[in-house]
């Protein structure tokens, strides 16, 4: 032991609380900390306390003023400036010796510039084996030590594992969402990594819910963004657009392109009552009158005040002309539930101001759904509350709707701090195991067997007291690696999806990149032949030239059923197995379709695998059935040719034909479907807020402060990561 | 899987070449006319060193494998031909490492070969003559062999 001599130094504190070894290793660690949000700001503060000096920190975004309620390093003097480059000023000030070892990055972690090479942190210049050795003047960088996450995305997660796994570093992932949070430790090898269980995805709706058959709230919240968007923005990107010559048109679409062509205030709102009349009063009642309600539980009821017994146009255009044309403020406007009455009002007041004001008119078609806009939130909760009257679902609040539709999930800084706290606990796990560092100058190198020994856990952060232990912090036991996981064990992957209709497209961008997150995928079939690049010296002629293409008409055999497609990603190191099967999902997007069509038009991994045990049931029931008429014919015949003997010889025949065309009709299977429709359009929206979110904002709303004044400083969707 | 040890290999090859190759380089499997990769066939570019005579100019070559690569070396083909007294009229290259019976090696990475032809432009080997025009220049001349270069990395240089 070092003599103790009474200084009150933060170092000599420290000293005293990790012990001379451990408290060095924390000098010397090198860490990669991936965001510097709500975490971040957490986890870099408490670093730089701990001790640590080495600390290269990323982050691709700017503090906005909504981040200052829980970001505390950030201050109103910040707003808009990088939060890596403010993150890292601000920590400076509690530990000025870090200054030349602190790096911050205002990057994206998937840039070119973050790749493998970086992870390892080994420039490759000349030969040599110290690590700080200088070649020719420039020094290697220092390997990192630990790499920490504080993010708030699946898919950059997903990215920093593969490049962790890839490069045998351990990674501290945190993440948190409202009340809940989780701190778990990854390496290769000793314990699961981020993607050893499937996440659950964001939740889709097939439009025929949304266009059709809603039946929960959410539901209405995303076609009222439609209508926002059909009659304000972008409309033919709308879900409810339909082109001049389509088939069965509905009755809203002429009245809705029949705006008024000057500007003010009663033509506006007199357009405004004909757009709700045509949309919540005419075209359900057409539909109803159709018979596309008739197997529905409950047939949708029109709104009835905006129909033939209501007030009619002229009371509603005189009751807006008197100052009921809505909007509001204040705890009462945002919580209650409007009546039907007070939603058509509010309808009114936002065409009033969109279409009738001059200056505002000047944007229609460019405006863009956005919840913290109040007008557009009006509009969103009316409507969604007209809609959900016609179907029978429970209207919302204006604040409720709004939870809904920017699919809020509240941050709450205290979770967040446990869990950076967290991370810094199983951080100083794995330094306090590592073997001290030979050079004093060398960062400690992890030994290939360390965050088991270490003791590390994965540490659940829950909301009620649960387990036998009745703990709010419950630690766990490493998870194992999962063998079938397709990261970190290469396992194979399954995919359902319709051959003929996909594109290679759809195939890179919706299921690689959008489902598996791959970055830079290459894809070779059959084992050699390469079919698709991109990245770095990609052939970008070929993928040009195969991206439009439907999978099975690719070259090389193209991708049919049961072929296996060979995935590659260069910058993440991955290869993946992906066993292709081939279903076609009839249907349209009426309603007609198929009830098992997946709305994103694939299926992958446990849902491939579900749907794939299915069909090989439904398959296998099929040759019993058809085994068993065809036991039943053989048994028939036996009888009837012993009886053929005695009886008829002529009937004997006929009967036999008869049977014959019976088996032959249970083998008969429907295949066929309308070409074009692949199930791909559909909305997407993440669920998850629906009861628990909201309820969960209402219940305890003064702890995230900030909330009733609609300031979006409280909300920040934070996805979590089991 | 049909394709075999060979195109394995070129497919790994692509592979390390995409994660890593020296600056100025190209090499790229051609394009079949059913749109994918025919891995057996590569298009390179080879640019002159600087310093040299060759500086500037760009070396387009061909490499084509056959099915017993790697235990033999693919045929590198410099098109057009180029003027260089280890380069044969038809434009094939006539190096040691290329050779299957002197020093090629299945380790040998593609990498490696189009290194091996950048220092071939600027080190000839007199010892094994491809055509006689340079060789006899570069023997004779060297003067005029080196002004006879300049314009061929002249011709060869890409307009930017």
């Amino acid at each position: 032991m070092a003599p103790s001599s009474p200084s009150t130094s933060v170092d000599d504190a420290r000293t005293r609380v990790l012990g001379p070894t451990l408290a060095q290793a924390v000098r010397e660690a090198k860490l990669l900390v991936v965001g510097a949000g709500g975490i971040g700001c957490e986890l870099l503060k408490n670093l730089v306390l701990t001790g640590f000096e080495k600390i290269e920190v990323i982050d691709l975004d700017t503090i906005d003023v909504s981040n200052l309620n829980r970001q505390f390093l950030f201050r109103a003097e910040h707003v808009g400036q990088p939060k890596a480059v403010v993150a890292k000023e601000v920590v400076l000030r509690l530990n000025p010796r870090a200054a030349k070892t602190l790096v911050a990055h205002h990057a994206n972690v998937k840039d070119p510039q973050f790749n493998m090479e970086y992870f390892k942190q080994v420039k490759t210049l000349a030969r040599g084996n110290g690590l700080r050795e200088s070649h020719g003047g420039r020094k290697r960088r220092e390997q990192f030590t630990l790499v920490l996450n504080a993010l708030d995305n699946i898919d950059a997660r997903r990215h920093v594992n593969r490049m962790c796994l890839a490069t045998g570093k351990a990674m501290i992932d945190a993440g948190t969402m409202g009340y809940v949070g989780q701190v778990n430790v990854i390496k290769k090898g000793e314990a699961a990594c981020y993607e050893c269980e499937e996440k659950p995805v964001q939740k889709v709706y097939p439009i025929c819910t949304i266009r059709s058959t809603p039946d929960k709230p959410v539901h209405c919240v995303v076609w009222a963004k439609e209508a926002y968007k059909l009659l304000f923005g972008a409309a033919d990107a709308s879900l409810l657009y339909e082109a001049p010559d389509a088939p069965e048109p509905s009755l809203y679409m002429p009245v809705v392109l029949a705006r008024p062509e000057g500007e003010g205030m009663e033509a506006a709102v007199r357009y405004g009552f004909r757009v709700l009349k045509a949309l919540f009063y005419d075209e359900l009642s057409a539909r109803v009158d159709r018979g596309v309600y008739a197997r529905a539980r409950v047939a949708p009821c029109p709104v009835p005040c905006l129909g033939d017994e209501g007030k009619g146009e002229d009371a509603w255009v005189a009751l807006v002309e008197d100052g009921g044309e809505g909007g509001g403020e204040g705890q009462e406007w945002t919580r209650e539930v409007w009546t039907e009455e007070r939603c058509v009002l509010e309808l009114l007041g936002v065409f009033a101001a969109l279409v009738g004001d001059p200056g505002r008119r000047r944007d229609l078609g460019r405006y863009d759904f956005d919840k913290d806009d109040a007008l557009a939130m009006r509009f969103v909760t009316a409507a969604t509350n007209l809609r959900a009257a016609s179907f029978g679902i429970p209207a919302q609040s204006y604040h409720h709707a709004k939870g809904i539709a920017g699919n809020i999930v509240p941050a709450i800084a205290t979770t967040n701090a446990i869990a950076a706290g967290l991370q810094v606990l199983e951080a100083l796990k794995i330094l306090r195991t590592a073997p001290p560092s030979v050079p004093s100058s060398a960062p400690p190198s992890l030994p290939s067997s360390t965050i088991v020994d270490a003791g590390c856990r994965v540490n659940y952060i829950v909301r009620t007291y649960a387990g036998r232990k009745r703990l709010l912090l419950q630690p766990t036991k490493l998870h194992p690696p999962n063998p079938a996981c397709f990261v970190c064990n290469r396992s194979s992957l399954d995919v359902v999806l319709d051959t003929e209709a996909s594109t290679l497209g759809f195939l890179v961008e919706k299921v690689l990149k959008g489902s598996l997150s791959f970055a830079q995928p290459t894809i070779t079939l059959r084992g050699t032949s390469i079919i698709y690049e991109e990245g770095e010296d990609a052939d970008e002629a070929m993928a040009r030239r195969n991206l439009p293409l439907p999978l099975a008409s690719l070259p090389a055999g193209g991708i049919r059923d049961q072929s296996t497609v060979e995935v590659d990603d260069v910058s993440q190191d991955l290869t993946l197995q992906l066993h292709v099967y081939h279903k076609r999902w009839e249907g349209g997007p009426e309603g007609k379709g198929d009830a098992e069509a997946p709305p994103q038009g694939f299926l992958l991994g446990g849902s491939a695998k579900e749907a794939l045990k299915a069909a090989a049931a439904a398959a296998a029931a099929q040759a019993t059935e058809r085994q068993r008429a065809q036991h039943l014919y053989a048994a028939e015949e036996e009888v009837k040719s012993t009886l053929r003997v005695q009886v008829n010889r002529k009937r004997g025949g006929e009967a036999r034909e008869e049977r014959e065309g019976h088996v032959k009709r249970s083998r008969v299977e429907g295949r066929g479907g309308n070409g074009e429709e692949d199930g791909s359009r559909a909305v997407e929206v993440i669920e998850g807020e629906e009861g628990k979110g909201t309820t969960g904002t209402e219940g305890e709303g003064r702890e995230v402060g900030g909330m009733g004044d609609g300031g979006r400083g409280a909300f920040e969707p934070v996805v979590i990561l089991d | 899987m049909s394709g075999g040890i060979a195109r394995g290999r070129l497919q790994e090859e692509r592979k390390a070449w995409r994660k890593d190759h020296p600056h100025g380089f190209v090499a790229r499997p051609v394009l079949d006319a059913d749109g994918s990769m025919n891995l057996m066939s590569w298009d390179c570019s080879i640019p002159g060193k600087e310093g040299t005579d060759w500086e500037g100019g760009v070396f387009k070559v061909t490499m084509e494998f056959s099915e017993d690569y790697p235990s033999k070396p693919p045929k590198c083909k410099f098109v057009p031909a180029l003027f260089h007294p280890n380069v044969y009229p038809s434009g094939t290259v006539c190096l040691s490492i290329l050779n299957e019976d002197e020093d090629w090696r299945p380790a040998i990475t593609v990498k490696q070969m189009l290194l091996g032809i950048q220092d071939l432009l600027d080190s000839p080997n007199p010892e094994s003559p491809a055509q006689a025009q340079a060789y006899q220049l570069f023997v004779t001349n060297r003067e005029e062999y080196r002004r006879r270069v300049r314009i061929e990395a002249k011709r060869n240089t890409p307009a930017s």
